[in-house]
């Protein structure tokens, strides 16, 4: 029978920093993907010793902390920015990071969000987009698109009544604070690849000591998008990415 | 006596909450407080600390919670609309068990409340759990600049020791006024390495810190309870503090705290100097409040008068420390000399009432 | 005697605060405890402004008094303030060159110091608040004049303000004259 067995190499396994929590996401939400490149990305830089993590209310609030073997805080609302630049501050040697989903970054911690990339804080922001809250119930997020139906947009979010998406990292890239600002999605292995190297960047930055750097990740919801999960790559690739373009917005080696 | 250096009683929270070791601020501009963020902008720098002028209140008291985390001693320090502010930030601090100072130099009133002038309008939200969840904080309440330079030493050694945020309060008067003040260092027991705090992991062994939801760590919601239950008893039982003055053979008990309680003081020398026989009781510590020892004073005297510049706070749990059916009488801001703008409650008036009382 | 109180009254803007703390610097060296409450409260920058100071050996209960023992006015307004609520055989002093109101009380001892007329004579009516300054340590000898002097010279230490320094210390010196000459 030996002889019969190719020569395996192995070419990926689970990441060391991968806990053994079993993971809380649901089916076909790409925060478990996510996670696991955060691993991996902290894992390749070599940073996993001096990593803190804040979780911003939502999803990730819990499932981020359990998922990677790093320290962590959760936070309450929209404050992991304000909490981090302590944090930062403090241990300056650090490489602090945050993880918010479109709830918690772009509505209710807005204020929070651009005064930290106003006042040019050495930090790294995961934006998680996925258009909806999910742990709530799947409500209208900032960054719902418009006619797309939510618990409280029943009948799809409406210009005249609920204005329009929020597009962060395009934004973002109007500070001077700020070093890197990227969107990615993780819905094909050739994006999962590309969101890699956006990651990787976005740390690098902050171990250079250049400003503020962010990435955000378009992904999937599917209990809040009311669709399967093969469904949602394919609404990802036809509607998300039509509103929420890939690519960097900013990506300097200095601050003016 | 030359030893001695003057400062105002805002200055004396900034200078104490140094000498203590607190190297971080973070804060928000509002009156009458905005001379403690000044001087921490100018001075820790100069210590190797960090001063971080927030964007509001909200961030302030989320980059305290961050700073907390981190595990350094850190404050901030705001005024009545912001502590509003500050609230919720107090009780995730509450909840996670992370030490930090705030101090509250108070206005008067709801809303945006009076600045310039003074009031002790925040007495029921300091000690009733200023945010939601049903927790306690230790509250402090100094009434001499000495003392505020004290007691901020105090409150990062039992914020330490017990793992809580806690307040200092203060108001207009106290953080306005001038007086010599003696630079000198408290001793306090050792403090138990801040082992839980975020350093990232390889300070630490390589075992992480992970501070999700409190109620994880102790294992479901019921124990997580019982754990803070267990603490605040402990706390009453330890950390209750007060001052009595001329209170041994005293008719008339007054309880005042802060700068009310310095007036009543006045208001006592002048009793006795009258024949009426005064005396006072002060709490220190809000919560836990002195509430055994108002019980057993109130029993010895014919007549409990309250006096605090609000609208009727403290003589809520001065009535319900006391047991017996001794009379409580309440002199509150409408005692002030003057009722438009600024008014002090002064001594001569607390007098006035206690000769008002004595006739009835 | 081992305990002043002085409430100081005037007009802001006019170094009614600045005396007030100048007093209790220069105390501390004498008394063991002292204080300083500034009420600026209804009205900032022109409006009345009024602070207390009180030396004493004793520890200092009340930081604040509705009756003081001597006051010193600046203005007719702030006058008008705190003339009925002087201690009964206590103490006034006045800015007698903008002060013309008659004094009702009998039961108080008053002395009105032309301190502004000095004031510009020396060199600037700023310094009027010194004159009174100088008037109130000679009338209660409360502390030397030295230790406001010394106090003068910490905060007034640069170069470009040995002007201020000269003038605030003639006025000083000038209005402890005008009251050890004063004749009730």
């Amino acid at each position: 029978m030996e002889n019969n067995v190719p020569d395996l190499k192995k070419i990926t396994g689970r990441p060391k920093l991968r806990t053994d929590f079993p993971g809380m996401y649901c089916p076909g939400c790409h925060y478990g993907i996510i996670a696991r490149l955060l691993c991996e990305v902290i894992e390749e830089l070599g940073i996993e010793g001096k990593a803190i993590g804040l979780a911003g209310v939502g999803c990730s609030f819990g499932g981020m902390p359990l998922t990677i073997d790093v320290d962590w805080t959760s936070c309450p609302h929209g404050r992991a920015p304000a909490m981090a630049t302590a944090i930062k501050r403090i241990h300056p040697d650090a490489t602090v990071f945050t993880v918010q989903g479109d709830g918690d970054l772009g509505a209710i911690g807005l204020g929070c969000f651009m005064n930290a990339l106003g006042r040019g804080e050495n930090l790294t922001t995961v934006f998680l987009n996925n258009a909806v809250y999910g742990t709530t119930g799947g409500q209208m997020a900032p960054t719902t698109l418009l006619g797309m139906k939510t618990t409280t947009t029943p009948l799809g979010r409406e210009l005249k009544t609920s204005g329009y998406p929020l597009h962060i990292p395009e934004l973002a890239a109007t500070m001077k604070g700020v070093s890197y600002s990227a969107r990615c999605t993780v819905h094909t292995p050739a994006n999962f690849q590309k969101a890699r190297k956006a990651l990787k960047i976005a740390f690098q930055k902050q171990l250079n000591g250049i400003g503020y750097s962010l990435v955000e990740f378009v992904s999937a919801c599917p209990p809040g998008w009311g669709l399967n999960p093969l469904d949602c790559l394919d609404f990802i690739s036809e509607k998300m990415l039509k509103e929420y373009p890939l690519g960097e917005f900013k990506n300097v080696d200095s601050l003016d | 006596m030359s030893d001695r250096i003057f400062v105002s009683g805002n200055n004396a929270v900034a200078r104490g909450a140094i000498q203590a070791g607190c190297k971080y601020f973070f804060g928000y501009p509002i009156t009458p407080q905005s001379e403690i963020p000044e001087y921490m902008s100018r001075e820790l720098p100069k210590i190797g600390g960090v001063f971080v002028q927030s964007e509001s209140e909200s961030g302030s008291i989320y980059m305290v919670y961050g700073g907390g985390l981190a595990g350094e001693r850190i404050m901030t320090s705001t005024s009545s609309p912001g502590f509003s502010l500050m609230a919720e930030g107090i009780s995730y601090l509450a909840e996670t068990e992370i030490p930090a100072v705030i101090v509250n130099v108070m206005r008067m009133g709801p809303g945006i409340g009076t600045g310039g002038q003074g009031g002790q309008t925040d007495y029921l939200q300091v000690t009733k759990g200023c945010g939601h969840g049903g927790y306690r904080a230790i509250v402090l309440a100094p009434a001499s600049c000495q003392e505020i330079f004290d007691l901020m030493q105090v409150a990062f050694f039992l914020a330490d020791k017990y793992r809580t945020p806690v307040l200092l309060v203060t108001d207009f008067i106290l953080g306005q006024m001038d007086e010599p003040i003696e630079l000198r260092t408290l001793e306090f027991e050792p403090l138990p390495k801040k082992d839980w705090a975020l350093t990232g992991k390889e300070k630490r062994g390589g075992n992480r810190a992970a501070h999700i939801a409190a109620f994880f760590t102790y294992g479901g919601v019921v124990n997580y309870h019982m754990k803070q239950i267990e603490k605040y008893k402990e706390i009453k039982k330890a950390e209750v503090r007060y001052e009595t003055y001329m209170a041994e053979d005293c008719d008339l008990l007054i309880v005042a705290y802060g700068s009310s309680a310095r007036i009543a003081r006045g208001a006592v020398d002048m009793g006795r100097n009258k024949g009426l026989k005064l005396g006072l009781l002060r709490p220190i510590t809000l919560w836990p409040f002195p509430a055994e020892q108002i019980s057993q004073l109130s029993s010895k005297v014919q007549k409990v008068l309250v006096v605090e510049d609000s609208q009727g706070q403290l003589i809520e749990d001065v009535e319900a420390s006391i047991k017996t059916s001794v009379p409580v009488h309440l002199l509150g801001m409408w005692a002030r000399h003057n009722t438009g703008g600024g008014g002090i409650i002064h001594p001569e008036r607390i007098i006035e009432e206690v000769e008002k009382i004595n006739g009835k | 005697m081992d305990y002043h109180e002085l409430m100081i009254i005037g007009t802001g803007g006019r170094g009614v605060l600045l005396i007030g703390r100048l007093l209790l610097e220069a105390g501390i060296n004498k008394y063991k405890h002292a204080l300083f409450f500034p009420n600026y409260a209804p009205a900032m920058r022109g409006g009345e402004s009024e602070c207390t100071v009180v030396l004493s050996n004793n520890y200092i209960n009340s930081p604040v008094m509705f009756n003081p023992y001597f006051a010193l006015a600046m203005t007719s307004s702030s006058l008008q303030l705190i003339e009925d609520r002087i201690k009964s055989g206590g103490s006034l002093i006045l800015d007698g060159s903008v002060i013309s109101d008659e004094i009702k009380r009998n039961d108080i001892k008053t002395y009105r110091i032309p301190a502004t007329e000095k004031a510009v004579e020396l060199g600037g009516n700023q310094a009027a608040n010194m004159v009174l300054l100088g008037a109130y340590l000679e009338c209660t000898k409360a502390i030397s004049l030295n230790f406001v002097e010394d106090a003068l010279d910490r905060r007034l230490q640069e170069e470009s303000k040995k002007p201020i320094l000269t003038l605030n210390k003639m006025a000083l010196n000038e209005g402890a004259k005008l009251m050890a000459n004063y004749k009730i």
